[in-house]
């Protein structure tokens, strides 16, 4: 390590950023397994490329590219895309407090459900308040068509949410005393 | 600027934003206050926008989740110092040296091989992941004639009556070339009235698993989100996707019926 930051500095991009990076990659993922699996990966990755970060400042989206890129590469080996059953149970992961409007199980999935190309601009948009050509240049896309995908995720986003709200309210009709 | 237009380029501004003096959102901004269904529906999706960015930024991160980071960066070091040659003897330096070397070289090869024998697949879209175009968006660059993009020739799509619109394109594989070509088009019917869609190029080597279908075999299917019917099918060259709004089967046979060339 020549340049750049020395192995002590790393130890401090891990205390500032691992809480964003492990959110963000459970987003992503829709998993506690693979978000803590693809936060160690991302820190090691940084690690072996310290030397290419010579700022500080450009930490957080340098880490959040490694992580994107670390989750990117893992579902390329899948034959089937990331989309994770309606069924599937809820994950630890989420907190399940000050939830006003949204049920998380739900929108993780419907998270799941957007196509990759969409999830991760939207990810970050909601995430950590990027712009829309903080998003571009994250990335290396054209501001028009991060634009337009934004725009056409949340739309998707909304109607899946709205979908599952209604499929929900439909079903909650209680068929035993302990389901109230 | 049109309501749709100013509605498009808010959909993805902050609030507050810096973005806000640019001219084109300015624009926007100024529709705004001057249309009140256009304020109205922006303060709800301000609104909506602010309760799922809260609500996806909570995620519970495990407490120990630190300690095990910093332990596995601790252990990387020493597991690389393992890994470093030894230098007991000049002699058996140079034979792990030239055993180092002789497998770099027989990697690299292998690495060089691999990387020309790689599946086109790893650059390949799935058709079930690709969404349709936001129709008559403003937003999407015109097509950067990345391949030669051509029209199907089954089914008249050179009607005059069908007016079609493009191509515009996107790039949907991470680099910055366009790899589809999207027309959109409206089509007047006497008895469903205008049918708008968009009808999406890809080349072929592009797709994985490509349909078997041909256009007229082509059978429609449902978005989930409800808004659109799609039918992909394959000819020559390129995979075609026809987005078509609207969530009725019924509408693409109609068009499909349209369309189609004299069979002679």
């Amino acid at each position: 390590m020549e340049e750049g930051l020395d192995a002590c500095q790393l130890t401090e991009l891990v205390e500032q950023h691992y809480q964003l990076l492990y959110r963000f990659a459970y987003r992503l993922s829709g998993s506690a397994a693979d978000a803590e699996d693809l936060t160690q990966q991302t820190f090691l990755s940084a690690q072996k490329n310290l030397h290419q970060l010579r700022e500080t400042e450009y930490a957080k989206s340098w880490l959040l590219t490694i992580v994107r890129n670390t989750f990117l590469k893992s579902i390329r080996g899948r034959k089937n895309s990331p989309t994770i059953s309606l069924e599937k149970v809820q994950d630890p992961a989420v907190i399940p407090q000050e939830e006003p409007d949204f049920d998380q199980t739900e929108l993780q999935n419907a998270l799941n459900e957007l196509p990759v190309d969409f999830r991760v601009p939207l990810v970050l948009f909601y995430f950590d308040d990027f712009s829309y050509k903080e998003i571009a240049a994250q990335l290396e896309l054209p501001i028009g068509t991060i634009m337009s995908r934004l725009a056409r995720a949340k739309s998707q986003l909304k109607a899946l949410l709205e979908q599952k709200s209604e499929n929900s309210t439909q079903s909650t009709v209680p068929t035993s005393p302990t389901d109230s | 600027m049109d309501c749709q237009t100013a509605r498009e380029i808010l959909e993805v501004v902050r609030p507050n934003s810096n973005e806000l003096r640019e001219p084109e959102i300015v624009s926007a901004a100024l529709h705004l206050e001057s249309c009140d269904q256009c304020e109205e529906l922006f303060q709800q999706q301000v609104s909506t926008d602010a309760q799922i960015g809260q609500a996806i930024r909570q995620v519970h991160v495990p407490e120990e989740l630190k300690d095990r980071l910093l332990e596995v960066l601790a252990a990387e070091p020493q597991s690389e110092a393992t890994t470093s040659l030894p230098s007991s003897s000049t002699v058996s330096t140079r034979r792990n040296g030239f055993r180092v070397f002789a497998t770099t070289t027989a990697c690299l090869i292998l690495g060089v091989v691999a990387w020309w024998a790689l599946p086109a697949s790893q650059e390949q879209l799935v058709l079930n992941n690709l969404t349709p175009p936001a129709t008559d968006s403003v937003l999407l660059t015109e097509f950067d004639q990345n391949f030669s993009v051509a029209l199907p020739n089954d089914g008249n799509w050179t009607s005059s009556r069908l007016s079609l619109d493009g191509p515009k394109g996107e790039p949907l594989l991470g680099d910055l070339k366009h790899t589809r070509a999207i027309f959109f088009f409206e089509f007047p019917t006497r008895h469903r009235g205008t049918i708008s869609g968009s009808l999406t190029v890809i080349p072929k080597e592009k797709v994985q698993s490509a349909p078997t279908e041909t256009y007229y075999s082509a059978q429609p299917i449902s978005s989930p989100t409800g808004q659109f019917t799609s039918v992909a099918w394959t000819e020559g060259d390129f995979v075609y996707v026809c987005y078509i709004q609207g969530n009725v089967g019924g509408q693409w046979k109609a068009f499909q019926q349209a369309i189609q060339s004299p069979l002679t």
